[in-house]
This record gives structure tokens, C-alpha cells and sequence, in this order.
């Protein structure tokens, strides 16, 4: 009974991690879905600390990516099922959430959440006005209004039958 | 405590290592002969010191290492590590000289994206700018000077064209009386567009003759026989230059069938134009000449050792491009596959799967990027076979289409897989008007409705791709 035990809560710790965000919050993460994270494998391979701190993933974002990682480590899940959570999982964000999100997959490599984040980003912005996305990405405009004319004129055709947005 | 920056590494700074705002640095320890030992993170940017720490055994200075160095990792295996370790390789012995009673250890160097991706596309991510349509970068090109530059570059077409893979970003051409093209996009992107007057091909009123096509770069010819190089997505187009036909000498031949296929040779990362004539003389005769685009220069290669490809352009999967030949095999008249690789200009030969039965019409094609046969045999049967395996023992995997849950299906001999919708699920067309989606899985067929379809035309399928003509 003693060994039972001492041999329950030793290999739950074992098997699962701990990370840390840039501001300091820390999640518990079963070890089965952290690996799902090329770069959060490696460094476990590379060695037995159980905490990792992400300095430039933010606690909202990480509690996204561990939100993922989980739901696709659940052997229970079938794969329609972890198919619908990936379009649920990104349907309704607000875009400026999905930026930090497809830098944070692509720091730690979830390569599928990333294209997932990125496509997704791309539906949103595929039908913006020019204008859209340089205040979107805090860009400066730094062609002169003939330059720019000039461009649009090259490539008029891509401009000519879409209802353009700008929200 | 003596600066550590050497002078050397700031013009490495400023001559070689690009500005990002992920920041990038070196990871130095200083090791005394005797501890406190130093740790000493620098950032290329700032060339200031970003982290220091001392550390009194040898165990903590690796635990301390350790710690720094994984988070560094996860950046630089991130973005490339591999080049940031050459650089490292570099500093390293400078930073070495410039102290000789303390050992430098430098273990990691950091950096941001990848180079010549612009700051605002790095903090973004160049995955989501180049899983955008052609016709959106087109317009964002007009954002700023460097995403002009970012979706102007090769590098960034390839990038764009691999995500198009990915996506199945698959538009149909569809070719009617060859004088209209008109584009459609395919599903399950469900918009759909006309275009009508594609390509500008001097006098000849949009008359055009398809002849080739790969990762969406088209081969046209016009009703002069001239050739041009066509992206339908941008609406590039280039004239390439002419190259005669050089009839075989001490005949009295005058005619040759010809036949193109366009590939992409990774080696060179060029995009080539292959003709195959053969001449009607009674000895098998051929002349094979490769078109560069790079060079925009025509050669003549190897004449192609096997009989008349029939049927349509190369298919182009694997680094090659492949035509169905006859072969005299002991008086009985057999098929393969007749394959030439663009990189070492050689010809080979593939199998055809044993099909076990008579086969009234046979045809090849990609599907993803594989390379498939589709057949129809008498009573209207459609099989696919996938060629797996390919450049080893190449297998055929059959597939076999069954038809059963469609209403009215009429007895089609013509039948050709376009495109996978999604990997269970093959977008077919039987006949000339019908549209079928099959779903590998559930061995079920749905009819599918194509947006924009023009009936009883020849359909193309491509890439939705920025692949440019001109180099």
C-alpha cells in the first residue's frame, strides 16, 4: 500500500510539466501534449527540468497553445472530433489575439495549430483594403501617392470586382 | 570589469546580421580559473548586455547555461539556428583573443525571422501573408516598399506555392474552341471569378493553344506559333524566344508531331520547357530540345529513345516530367511510362499496373503529388491507380470508383481525376459535363457542383501560385 502511494503522485509529476509565461503565470501541462510542440521536446529530451519559462509568450496566448496541446494529446478524442475543435478553436477571435497566437505557434512549432492560426488570418485578411492592414500592423505608408498610383495601376485587375472592407 | 564588446563584433553587427525586433544575442561565459564564473548574455542589437549572472560551482553554471540556452533554442531552431551557429562560428575566435586570462565560452546565438522578410510581416508571421491569394498580394503590394519587395521575392513564391500545396488551392482553366480561356476558382474556396481576356499574345485576339502547365505557370501558344511563358494568377506573361526544328538530314521530311511538357528543376530552380519532335520518316527519329527559363536560352538534349508519347503534355511530379510510350516488346506492342528528369537530363522507364483486364481508355495525371493512372474498362468501369514509392520500387495502389450512388450515370468512356479536395475526397469528371466528388473512405460518389463551369470544355487544373515568367 505504501509503495502504491508513493508511486501515484511520483509518476503524475513525472509525467507532466511545468510552464511558465513571460508574466510569470504557471501551467501544468501532461507531458504527452507538451511533445506535441517540436521546440518543448526538445528541450525535454535535452534534459529533466520540469519547468520551462517562455519569455516571450504572453499567459493568455500560452493558455490558448496548452488548450490545443491538450485537446489534441486526448487519446479519447476521435479525429473528426479534434478537427471541429481546431475550427471552433480559432472561429471568433478577434485578429489582433490570432497575431500573438500564429508568433507563439511558431516559437514553439505546433506546426498544425500554425497553419490553422495563419489560414485563418488570411480568410480575415484576404478581402482588406490596403489601408486596413497598414493601421492593422502599424505600417507607414512610405511610397509617394504617384508611386503608389503607379502600383495600383500595374496590377489594376486586382482591384476591380471584390467589395473591399475595412473593418 | 573590462567591456566585453570586442570592435569586431560591431562590424559584424552592422555588416552582416539583420535588424529584427526579436532580439538576437550571444550567450558568453567568462571562465576564470577559479569561480565566481560569468555568464554574460550580449544582444546584437543594442550591444548591450541583456543578462548577467555568476554562478560558483560547475554544476550551476550548467544548470544556469542550460536554462539560458534552451530559451535560446527555442528561437533559433525556430528561425533558422543553422545559420545563426555559422555566424557564432565566426565571433567565436575574435571574442576568444581578445582575453587571454579568461575562457570565453560562447554557446548560442539567437535570431529573429528569417532575413528579408520585413520587420512588419516578421512580427506577423510570413505563414499567414503567404497563405493569402494571389490576387490579395497582389493589392497589399501597394502596402509598403518592403512588402513589395517580400511579395516580389523568389523566395517568398516558393514559400506561397507550398502553402497553395497545402491548401489545395486549386483553380480550373477551362479551354473552349481555343480562343477564350476562363479562369474559375475551385472549391472549397467557393469564390469564383471570369477572366476572359487573360493574356495579351500580340494580334492574335486572345487565341491561344495550351501546351503545358506546372505549379501554375502556363506554356501558350498563339495562332503564330509564337510561345509564351503565362502565371494566369499574376497575369505575367513573357515571349520566349523561337528555336527551328532541325529535320533530320537526307530525308525528305517536312512534318513532326510535337509535344511539351513544362517542370521545375529544384536543382537549379528553374523552370523548364521540354519539346519532343518526331519526325515522320520511316526510321524512328526524334529531336528533344529544353527551353530555361533563367537563361531564356533553348538546347538540344538526348533524342528520346522510345516511340510517339501520345495523348497530352507531360505530367510533371517528382522532378520529372512523364509521358505514356509504346514499346515493341517481341512483336507485342506494350505501354509504360516513359519518364526524362529534368535535373540530369536522363530517360527512364515505369511500369504500368496490371490491370487484369481489357482497358479501353488510359491517361496519367497527378493527384496531390503523386502520380496517377486512370482507366475506364469495357462496361464502364473507372479505377485510379496512385503510383506510391516513386524513384524506388514503385508500387501501384489501385482505387477502384464506384459509381453505384450516383443517379443516371450514363456510360461515359471519358473520365479523369482533376484535383483531391481534401485527402479522402477526389474531385472527377465523367464525361463532359459531369462533376463527381469521390470520398476515398466511404466509397461514395456525390455529384459536386463546380462554380462557373463551362460545359464540354477541356478543363486544366493549376495552382493558385506567383511563380513569375521572367527571372
Amino acid at each position: 500500500m505504501v509503495t502504491t502511494d508513493e508511486k501515484g503522485p511520483l509518476t503524475a509529476k513525472k509525467k507532466s510539466v511545468i510552464i511558465r509565461s513571460c508574466d510569470g503565470d504557471e501551467f501544468l501541462v501532461s507531458e504527452s501534449a507538451a511533445v506535441l510542440s517540436t521546440s518543448l521536446k526538445k528541450i525535454l529530451e535535452e534534459k529533466e527540468d520540469r519547468l520551462i519559462h517562455l519569455s516571450d509568450i504572453d499567459n493568455k496566448t500560452l493558455a490558448m497553445v496548452i488548450a490545443y496541446l491538450s485537446t489534441h494529446a486526448d487519446d479519447g478524442l476521435s479525429d473528426d472530433l479534434k478537427r471541429s475543435f481546431d475550427q471552433e478553436f480559432v472561429s471568433g477571435k478577434e485578429f489582433d489575439v490570432l497575431k500573438y497566437l500564429v508568433l507563439a505557434t511558431d516559437t514553439l512549432q505546433v506546426t498544425c495549430l500554425c497553419y490553422t492560426v495563419a489560414k485563418k488570418m488570411a480568410d480575415i485578411m484576404k478581402n482588406k483594403l490596403v489601408e486596413w492592414v497598414r493601421r492593422e500592423f502599424d505600417i507607414q505608408n512610405d511610397y509617394t501617392p504617384e508611386a503608389e498610383a503607379e502600383i495600383r495601376r500595374l496590377d489594376a485587375w486586382a482591384w476591380d470586382d471584390r467589395q473591399l472592407e475595412d473593418d | 570589469m573590462r567591456d566585453l564588446v570586442p570592435l569586431q563584433m560591431q562590424k559584424l553587427q552592422r555588416g552582416r546580421i539583420p535588424q529584427h525586433p526579436v532580439h538576437q544575442e550571444v550567450l558568453l561565459v567568462r571562465r576564470h580559473r577559479r569561480p565566481p564564473w560569468e555568464v554574460v548574455a550580449w544582444s546584437f542589437q543594442t550591444l548591450e548586455r541583456t543578462w548577467v549572472s555568476q554562478v560558483m560551482s560547475v554544476s550551476f553554471l550548467a544548470i544556469e547555461l542550460e536554462s539560458r540556452i534552451s530559451k535560446v533554442m527555442v528561437r533559433g531552431f525556430s528561425y533558422g539556428s543553422q545559420r545563426a551557429f555559422e555566424d557564432l562560428k565566426q565571433i567565436y575566435p575574435l571574442l576568444h583573443k581578445e582575453d587571454s586570462d579568461s575562457e570565453y565560452v560562447a554557446k548560442g546565438v539567437s535570431y529573429g525571422v528569417v532575413p528579408d522578410v520585413p520587420s512588419s510581416v516578421g512580427t506577423l508571421g510570413a505563414t499567414s501573408v503567404a497563405t493569402l491569394p494571389v490576387k490579395t498580394l497582389m493589392r497589399f503590394k501597394s502596402v509598403c516598399k518592403s512588402w513589395k519587395t517580400l511579395i516580389s521575392d523568389p523566395n517568398f513564391s516558393k514559400l506561397h506555392l507550398e502553402k497553395s500545396v497545402d491548401q489545395n488551392r486549386t483553380r480550373f482553366m477551362f479551354l473552349h474552341d481555343y480562343f477564350q480561356c476562363t479562369l474559375a476558382y475551385a472549391p472549397p474556396d467557393g469564390t469564383s471569378e471570369t477572366n476572359n481576356k487573360p493574356i495579351n499574345t500580340n494580334e492574335s485576339n486572345g487565341c491561344v493553344d495550351f501546351l503545358a502547365s506546372c505549379n501554375g505557370l502556363f506554356c501558350v501558344s498563339n495562332a503564330k506559333d509564337e510561345i509564351f511563358l503565362w502565371n494566369p494568377s499574376t497575369r505575367e506573361s513573357k515571349k520566349i524566344p523561337g528555336s527551328k526544328i532541325e529535320f533530320p538530314r537526307f530525308s525528305n521530311c517536312t512534318w513532326a508531331s510535337v509535344f511539351f511538357g513544362l517542370g521545375y528543376d529544384s536543382t537549379s530552380d528553374d523552370y523548364k520547357l521540354v519539346r519532343v519532335s518526331m519526325f515522320d520518316t520511316e526510321k524512328f527519329q526524334t529531336e528533344v530540345k529544353i527551353y530555361s527559363r533563367n537563361n531564356n536560352t533553348w538546347k538540344r538534349i538526348r533524342d528520346f529513345p522510345y516511340d510517339f508519347p501520345i495523348g497530352r503534355p507531360g505530367v510533371f511530379v517528382c522532378g520529372g516530367l512523364h509521358w505514356i510510350v509504346s514499346l515493341w516488346c517481341n512483336t507485342v506492342k506494350m505501354y509504360m511510362i516513359a519518364v526524362l528528369n529534368l535535373e540530369d537530363e536522363n530517360y527512364g522507364l515505369i511500369r504500368l499496373p496490371e490491370f487484369g483486364q481489357e482497358v479501353r481508355f488510359f491517361e496519367i495525371g497527378t493527384l496531390g503529388e503523386n502520380l496517377v493512372l486512370f482507366c475506364c474498362y469495357f462496361e464502364f468501369r473507372y479505377d485510379i491507380w496512385i503510383l506510391e514509392n516513386y524513384g524506388k520500387t514503385e508500387t501501384w495502389t489501385r482505387i477502384n470508383i464506384v459509381t453505384s450512388s450516383l443517379n443516371n450515370i450514363e456510360a461515359f468512356v471519358y473520365f479523369e481525376p482533376l484535383c483531391l479536395l481534401s485527402p479522402d475526397e477526389i474531385l472527377i469528371r465523367i464525361g463532359a459535363k459531369r462533376f463527381v466528388m469521390y470520398d476515398v473512405k466511404s466509397k461514395q460518389c456525390s455529384d459536386f457542383l463546380v462554380p462557373n463551369m463551362i460545359k464540354e470544355s477541356r478543363i486544366v487544373s493549376f495552382l493558385d501560385s506567383l511563380v513569375t515568367p521572367n527571372v
